[in-house]
């Protein structure tokens, strides 16, 4: 879901004052279910113009009344922060109209949706509920008189979608960014450790300037434009000499080596930024380390740690320096733990499903997505969703996989519509070959189902 | 749930959709080879990816033959190595 800013003039053409949208003269807007629109009455044009929407062309002045689903209003038009905002979902009135409050005959229409779904959410359907849980709403059914069809309109399934293929194959990297800008750093091709940096921006890769050292097995946060590669080790099989505590900054253009950890700490969990890092758990040659460590851009600082050592949690990156969480991993054993920090402490809370090590996932503390991952020589195709309380059982990704990472805003939230990307990784679910497969996971706003009846 | 089988290559993006995901089984495995639910919508997508179309046994036959050379790749690391992973297991096709 984003928010898409319209900036609101006021002029007079010729005809009396009118309102530009974004520049064009009462323009005929065009809004997409999912997305709030925010209408920007900043300038000072707008003193004296509030903007509002209805159902009725041209709202009060054509014996109308506002249209307040979903609709908020801040500051006085012409001040700074001034603005009329509405948040579009799949129940919106279809045809609003814009006008002033103060004014006939300045505004113009704003059409939400596409003509589709304008033709059955114009009218009032009948709330679907969940006859096994609770009876939240969960939809609307229509029924077409001209086609004899009935639709419904309901929250999408989440589904794993293939993505493009990323130039060599690649496991054991760090990754970070969202679904649409993310880096993948150094890790294991078919047969060597690569020092090779490469970008997603959703629909292609390209390479970027590669990293010092070359590693795998490291932890990595941050973003494509300031992102940070910490620990892993240098050799195809760890001697205690091949595992590293440098470290090494992205500024979006170039790798710089800073201050080194204090101790090895490789195949961590991490989560945050540039800024304001941290990594938890992983190994510390030849155990396991519960220990977890903040970074604020220079140096280290170790807090509490985790409630229990664990181990290769590393594609699992999920929420910030304040709020992060960390599911599955070995501790001598492979886990179903799940554990969150809140800033200053680790808690466990509700287990994942099916237990692993080496998954991926992505999102928050309040909304996150689990996939792959391994046991034994088992590779997983299992998704599960948390929504801040507990996990549900979601569609499986299409070839197993583990040894990768997770990265983007996924969501385990059954109502947005963010994608991430589930990049390379080893592919199974019984080979230990690297792939350049990659999958994306999106759950769609709403999705309109027709059933013909006969 | 009945399935077809067939070999097909990924090509990356779009060579399954999300909306495709919803309309039919679908799981690849090793030797790219895809189980795939036995519906109309199964059929347009090998149509799609021009996969060609193989029996459960030429397809398990696929499968066992890459996780035997993976297997045999194993076996040849050394015990170091080999302790980084773990030796393939052949499994049947659903």
């Amino acid at each position: 879901m984003a928010t898409i800013t319209i900036t609101v003039t006021v002029s007079n053409p010729g005809s009396g004052n009118k309102y530009y949208l974004d520049g064009v003269l009462q323009a005929t807007y065009v809004a997409t279910p999912g997305n709030t629109y925010k209408f920007d009455q900043a300038d000072g044009s707008n003193s004296g113009h509030p903007l509002r929407l209805s159902i009725t062309s041209d709202g009060t002045h054509n014996s109308g009344s506002a249209y307040t689903t979903g609709v908020t209003t801040n500051g006085t038009p012409g001040s700074a922060g001034a603005y009329t905002q509405i948040e579009v979902t799949a129940l919106t009135v279809q045809a609003l109209y814009y006008y002033c409050t103060a004014h006939s005959g300045m505004g113009g229409s704003f059409n939400t949706g596409s003509s589709a779904t304008v033709q059955y959410q114009d009218r009032e359907g009948f709330n679907i509920q969940n006859f096994s849980a609770d009876q939240t709403s969960v939809g609307q059914l229509y029924y077409n008189t001209s086609s004899g069809q009935f639709k419904t309109i309901g929250t999408g399934v989440g589904t794993w979608a293939s993505g493009t293929n990323t130039p060599g194959n690649r496991s054991l990297y760090a990754g970070f960014g969202t679904a649409t800008a993310s880096l993948m750093v150094s890790g294991n091709t078919a047969s060597a450790i690569t020092d090779l940096n490469t970008s997603y921006n959703g629909t292609a890769w390209s390479e970027l300037t590669e990293i010092n050292l070359g590693r795998t097995s490291m932890s990595g946060f941050g973003t494509t434009a300031a992102g940070v590669v910490t620990g892993g080790y240098d050799g195809a099989v760890p001697a205690p000499s091949a595992y590293k505590t440098n470290v090494e900054e992205w500024d979006g253009s170039s790798w710089t080596e800073v201050t080194n950890q204090p101790e090895m700490q490789t195949e961590s969990g991490s989560a945050g930024s540039q800024t304001a890092g941290l990594i938890f758990g992983g190994g510390n040659n030849p155990g396991l380390t519960a220990k977890t460590k903040s970074y604020d851009g220079t140096n280290w600082t170790e807090v509490n740690a985790l409630n229990a050592a664990k181990n290769r949690s590393m594609g699992y990156c999920i929420g910030t320096q304040t709020a992060a969480m960390i599911a599955g991993g070995d501790t001598g054993s492979i886990t179903n733990q799940v554990e969150q920090w809140n800033g200053s402490s680790w808690t466990e809370t509700t287990e994942i499903n099916t237990a692993r090590f080496l998954s991926a996932g992505s999102g928050s503390q309040t909304s996150s997505v689990i996939a792959g991952g391994r046991q034994s020589s088992n590779r997983y195709t299992n998704t599960e969703l948390w929504d801040g309380t507990s996990w549900t059982e979601a569609n499986d990704l299409a070839t197993s996989r583990s040894y990768n990472v997770g990265v983007g805003s996924g969501n385990g939230s059954s109502a947005n519509s963010s994608t991430q990307l589930y990049a390379a990784g080893v592919t199974g679910p019984s080979s230990n070959a690297n792939t350049t497969a990659t999958e994306e996971w999106n759950i769609p706003d709403f999705e309109i189902k027709t059933v013909t009846t006969s | 749930m009945a399935y077809k089988y067939c070999t097909a290559t990924n090509w990356g993006k779009n060579f399954f959709t999300h909306e495709e995901r919803r309309q039919f089984h679908l799981a690849g495995h090793p030797g790219d080879v895809w189980v795939v639910g036995d519906n109309l919508y199964g059929d347009q997508w090998i149509g799609k990816v021009s996969g060609a179309i193989k029996s459960k046994s030429e397809a398990q036959a696929i499968v066992t033959a890459e996780i035997e050379a993976a297997q045999a790749a194993y076996d040849a690391l050394s015990a170091d190595e080999q302790a980084l992973q773990t030796r393939p297991a052949i499994y049947n096709l659903p």
